[in-house]
């Protein structure tokens, strides 16, 4: 796995901290892990779309 | 007009093309392969046997071990791995998948990736479908293929099909 560094808010930190706390997740890892997933997913149609653009491109005009 | 085209597919693109009664326009290829994790995988939907001029190519063992090492790495299926490691040590530069995943894997190791929209125009491109014959495949892939794609994503491909239909009249 990759160590991937991000900033968070103070309260972003506490409310996650929150969640591990009530037992939700083993840990902060886990629970960023599962939210970036989550976006991932929720931005699959708009990556979807990069990707057919490119294929168009390349289908119609690319060399 | 003849295809210079060498290019390594996973399992997506011939199953979704297979779907859409369009296996042909594989033809856009002079040369194309598959491992064997992937004919293993097409096996169950009628084999690699459909694909014209198709090729199973075998991974060594020093190929199997970075096959292994990219699945691990970036939580792909053994078929996309696989065929991604044949891109990169037979020095391959096109890889055809209809997986996200497998799609941005590839680019990062500077693998040009393309899926079955990109392919079923360039076979239009080359003539090898017809306009009609394209649009029904574009519309197929909504419609009755496994693939996941939207509608507004296929009517922009035809839309592309049409205007240039219109520009090389």
């Amino acid at each position: 796995m990759e160590t991937v560094p991000a900033k968070l808010t103070q309260r972003l930190v506490m409310e996650l901290d929150e969640l591990v706390k009530e037992g939700w997740y083993a840990n902060r890892s886990e629970a960023v892990r599962d939210a970036v997933r989550e976006l991932v997913e929720k931005m699959r149609v708009e990556l979807l779309e990069e990707a057919i653009k490119k294929d168009i491109e390349w289908g119609l005009y690319g060399k | 007009m003849a295809s210079k085209l060498t290019a390594v597919s996973d399992t997506g693109p011939v199953i979704h093309l297979w779907e859409v009664g369009c296996l042909k326009a594989f033809k856009v290829c002079g040369r194309l392969f598959v491992p064997t994790a992937v004919e293993s995988e097409l096996g169950k939907k009628g084999g690699a046997k459909r694909v014209p001029g198709l090729k199973v190519v075998g991974l060594t063992r020093k190929e199997k071990d970075l096959s292994a090492y990219v699945s691990l790495k970036y939580g792909l299926g053994m078929g996309e791995s696989e065929a991604i490691t044949l891109c990169k040590s037979r020095k391959i530069k096109m890889f055809f998948t209809d997986d996200l995943g497998a799609r941005l894997v590839a680019e990062r190791e500077n693998i040009e990736a393309h899926g079955s929209v990109g392919i079923l125009l360039r076979a239009f491109r080359e003539g090898i479908l017809g306009e009609e014959e394209a649009i029904k495949a574009l519309d197929g892939l909504a419609g009755k293929s496994t693939l996941f794609i939207t509608y507004p994503l296929v009517e922009e491909a035809i839309r592309a099909v049409k205007k240039y239909s219109r520009q090389t009249l």
